[in-house]
């Protein structure tokens, strides 16, 4: 059964940050630089989708530029994003300043809202997976 | 429509630039707010140990790990590039002729062979920055085709400017499409990406980060 | 979070001598967040290892790599190739991290390279305050939601002790007493009935607030 997704909800917690997710989201000229400081990134054969810049344009960024009309799959992947390809150790800088780390955080806000979380007690850590593809 | 391009239009386009520009510094200061630092001598009771070595030789190891060690040629490029992308366009003899034609002043001017060269690189960085946003993996992975026009949008005044210095095909073709991407140009500025140019200063200096330049004395808010 | 800091370098590089091949391990958990051992700190400890080393001319050498947690068996194995190529491991996580990791390869030594210093809150990027002492026996709700365990020099359960100086602890150091925060609390959210409902003694060894500077 398809599950339903809640567009409102969703565009109401994004319009609560809308105007910093806008110029955080602009202002990121696609430079990489920030893919060094994510350590998931150096230690899991650089793969590009452990860029954090990559991680907010294709969570946040999306959940954005659809405002909030999306479809419950495409969460899915953002979820595998933001919960399972990013720990939050806030560790990741950007040269202009984006503050990473709140925007993943933001992502995960919206994601819980709509039901959709990592259930640690069921889901075993498929590190294997997560290096094949991109 | 040629009229409309070389009079109203560069006024338009020019006002739409500094009004944008103040509008985003506005937003962006709007955006911010003061915090209290923590008083560090005041809350630890005593000093601690940690792996220090504040040796010449060890720093220069580190290096390596910072965001310049890293990225070392691309920030040099980079520098290159924006400091010639903002002073050509203000140096160049042509452009400072119409200033004074217009409003009796000038800006410095450099001889035009060495405008050419400028040009010339800034060109060059252009087309580095399209064969990097193509063939590196990473860079590709998050280029959408906002990225790739902004690139373009950046470049044609450039490239335009030159062929019209140069006279070739038909040089008043050229110059009016010269004018009419130098005016597009600045409309994108503070509409899209290009509005770094304003960010730069704000974002990297204030926010609190020990890979920024900020003091961490403000900060962005987190509401709102 | 759980804080962490690194341990002084003589400590390190004392236990380090007499392996070859050193593998530091970092902790992209709680370790990171509190800049006590994620990848920047992993690499720095490399860097100072392995210029101890090559300033005496030992032919030691360490190499260092970051994993998500420490304290969970399915990140750790992303060591099992690495591991066994090394004569030791230096874990930068919390006590927990290394002891796991010390459990899952039974046959290297595995050293911390840190300090498991406390539970605590994130003041601002680099200050951390501790808050809680995992003692087991939660008492907030009685006590204003202010920890007389961890805020009191003395951990006491009821009330000060008779040590209080103006506002301040008999220790000294311009720590607050806890008690008269705890008193504050619940005077003003009118809950002063609580101070009264006595909690069975526990025993504490005098301990102070263990905050915490980290220098980035």
């Amino acid at each position: 059964m398809e599950r339903v997704v809640n567009s409102k909800e969703i565009k109401s917690i994004l319009d609560e940050h809308k105007d910093k997710m806008k110029l955080m989201l602009k202002v990121c000229v696609r430079c990489t630089f920030c893919a060094e400081t994510c350590f998931l990134y150096r230690s899991r054969e650089q793969n590009p989708k452990y860029m954090p810049s990559m991680k907010i344009i294709n969570s946040i960024g999306k959940l954005y530029k659809k405002k909030g009309k999306v479809k419950f799959e495409e969460l899915e992947k953002m979820r595998e994003i933001v919960f399972h390809d990013c720990v939050l150790c806030t560790r990741c800088s950007c040269p202009m300043g984006i503050n990473i780390p709140e925007m993943i955080a933001l992502a995960r806000r919206v994601l819980r809202s709509q039901g959709i979380y990592y259930s640690y007690d069921k889901e075993p850590h498929s590190i294997a997976t997560s290096n094949t593809e991109i | 429509m040629v009229d409309f391009i070389t009079g109203p239009m560069v006024w338009i386009s020019c006002l739409f630039f500094l009004v944008g520009t103040i509008y985003q510094v506005y937003s962006i200061r709007k955006l911010t707010r003061k915090v209290q630092k923590a008083d560090k001598k005041k809350v630890v009771p005593e000093k601690t140990d940690f792996i220090t070595k504040d040796s010449l030789s060890f720093k220069i190891r580190m290096l390596k790990y910072s965001f310049v060690g890293i990225h070392r040629e691309k920030i040099a490029l980079s520098i290159l590039f924006h400091m010639l992308i903002i002073f050509t366009p203000l140096l160049v003899p042509a452009h400072n002729i119409l200033l004074k034609q217009s409003f009796g002043f000038s800006l410095l001017s450099l001889p035009e062979s060495l405008i050419d060269l400028t040009t010339i690189l800034v060109i060059l960085c252009f087309v580095v920055f399209l064969l990097r946003r193509i063939f590196v993996e990473r860079v590709r992975a998050i280029s959408s085709f906002s990225d790739y026009a902004i690139l373009i949008i950046a470049a044609a005044p450039f490239v335009t400017g030159f062929l019209s210095c140069q006279q070739f095909f038909d040089p008043r073709t050229i110059y009016l499409i010269h004018i009419l991407t130098g005016e597009i140009m600045l409309i994108a500025l503070p509409l899209t990406k290009l509005v770094h140019m304003v960010f730069f200063f704000f974002g990297p200096l204030i926010s609190i980060h020990k890979q920024t330049f900020g003091n961490g004395k403000e900060i962005l808010r987190s509401e709102g | 979070m759980i804080k962490i800091q690194p341990k002084p370098i003589e400590e390190i590089t004392d236990i380090a001598g007499s392996y070859k091949k050193i593998l530091i391990v970092g902790c992209g958990g709680c370790a990171s967040v509190c800049l006590g051992g994620g990848q920047p700190e992993v690499d720095k400890l490399t860097e100072i290892l392995n210029l101890n080393f090559e300033e005496k001319n030992a032919p030691n050498r360490a190499k260092g790599c970051t994993i998500e947690r420490q304290c969970n068996k399915a990140f750790i194995e992303e060591l099992e190739n690495k591991v066994p190529e090394y004569d030791c491991v230096f874990s930068m996580a919390c006590g927990a991290g290394a002891q796991y990791i010390a459990e899952v390869f039974p046959g290297t030594p595995v050293f911390p390279a840190v300090n498991t210093v406390s539970i605590g809150i994130d003041r601002e990027i680099g200050v951390y305050e501790e808050r809680c002492r995992a003692c087991g026996e939660c008492v907030l709700s009685y006590t204003g939601g202010i920890c007389p365990v961890t805020r009191c020099a003395k951990g006491l359960f009821n009330g000060p002790c008779g040590g209080t100086n103006r506002d301040e602890c008999e220790i000294g150091r311009g720590i607050p007493c806890a008690w008269l925060a705890i008193y504050n609390r619940l005077k003003e959210q009118n809950r002063l009935d609580d101070i009264h409902k006595l909690r069975a003694p526990m025993e504490w060894q005098n301990q102070t607030l263990r905050t915490l500077v980290q220098e980035f």
